[in-house]
């Protein structure tokens, strides 16, 4: 769970009610880089176990 | 009030993987975000407020698009051309639609069942309604007729949408600087119906405040048109872009919980993933009457979410 509480500790410095605010430096570039690093991992990932088993999914016939 | 204050339940976890990764089946398979979906879902099932909703929907739908674009792209269900001047006119119609929509933000409130809901707000929604009932009964009727066409006797996946002759007359408009776009197989298309259509699709995303992929997908099969296994892809691709820009402002006004993220994504990405995969194989007809009743459901949602506002 240390990662998860990371990134839910990450959040409370985002805290747009406080006077000043401002989003932390690490807190946007974990926001773009976490959907964007699973997407391509999972994509990517999935590619490599493809090639890796020889099987490849829902290629259609058309 | 910050995203941590709306800490994620190891309870609600498994629910929200099941919910990403339904959602996220649907987006890689018509080419949508699924926010139309998502966010009415987080916001009434999960208590997770609208705000926060939206951008930590913008967080999955930037994943899902990531990963649907890597397996549209091992298909060659991608035309990265289009896709990229798409995006210019895209870009220009989202901010020329939220300037209008800033300035219908002062049109007032009118009062249903004793509560005042914001004029603009109830306008834009019918708005929405009418615009997703037009282009889902015109999508069925099309897609039916299409398949009882090629019954027995064609290739699904050339089975593309007839086109009107408005429609053909403004594919063959000779205004310079034309554009050959081979991964769609159109041999040569002026660049300015590109970014007009491209403007307009943004223009309304912007103005309704939702993602687009729902007027884009059938504008790119319909009036270009794009074989919609392609339309597909590049939507995506598009997506992947508007919805990266999209989480990155949201996250400088504190509106992206990241635990939130990361359990949808567990399920969008793998669920996307599945989707992609099966648009080829469906053929485009059969995409194209799926999407028609989607859009139906996205009806009910706008219907759900304005019941709401008159109710709560």
């Amino acid at each position: 769970m240390g990662f998860l509480n990371w990134l839910q500790e990450l959040g409370r410095d985002a805290n747009p009610a406080a006077d000043g605010f401002q989003a932390s430096m690490l807190y946007l570039i974990v926001s773009v880089a976490l959907p964007v690093t699973i997407g391509m991992f999972v994509g990517f990932g999935l590619r490599f176990l493809e090639r890796v088993f020889g099987v490849e999914l829902g290629r259609g016939g058309h | 009030m910050s995203v941590a204050d709306f800490p994620i339940s190891v309870e609600s976890f498994p629910w929200l993987v099941l919910f990403g990764l339904v959602v996220g089946g649907l987006g890689g398979f018509f080419g949508v975000g699924g926010g139309f979906l998502m966010v009415p879902m987080l916001n009434v099932v999960f208590g997770i407020p609208y705000n926060i909703a939206v951008g930590s929907d913008l967080g999955q739908m930037c994943g899902m698009s990531t990963a649907a674009t890597v397996r549209h792209m091992r298909f060659g269900n991608i035309d990265f051309k289009l896709g990229a001047l798409m995006i210019a006119g895209t870009a220009l119609g989202v901010e020329a639609g939220a300037t209008i929509l800033e300035i219908l933000k002062h049109s007032g409130e009118v009062v249903i069942n004793g509560r005042p809901v914001s004029l603009m707000t109830l306008v834009m929604s019918l708005v929405y309604a009418a615009l997703l009932i037009f282009l889902g009964t015109a999508m069925i009727r099309e897609s039916r007729s299409t398949l009882k066409r090629v019954a027995g006797k064609g290739d699904l996946a050339v089975a593309e949408a007839p086109a009107s002759p408005v429609v053909l007359r403004l594919r063959t408009l000779k205004l310079w600087p034309m554009v050959t776009l081979p991964a769609s197989g159109i041999a040569s298309i002026s660049l300015w119906v590109i970014l007009i259509i491209g403007f307009l699709t943004g223009f309304l995303s912007g103005m309704l405040g939702v993602g687009g992929g729902f007027i884009r997908m059938p504008a790119l099969v319909y009036i270009l048109g794009c074989p919609t296994v392609v339309a597909v892809g590049t939507d995506l691709f598009e997506i992947m872009f508007s919805s990266g820009y999209g989480v990155f402002t949201h996250a400088l006004k504190g509106n992206v919980h990241l635990v939130l993220v990361l359990a949808l994504l567990v399920g969008t990405t793998v669920g996307a993933q599945i989707g992609a995969s099966y648009t080829r194989k469906a053929g485009g007809p059969w995409v194209r009457f799926g999407f028609g009743c989607l859009a139906f459901l996205g009806v009910i949602m706008v219907a759900v979410k304005l019941y709401l506002q008159v109710v709560r």
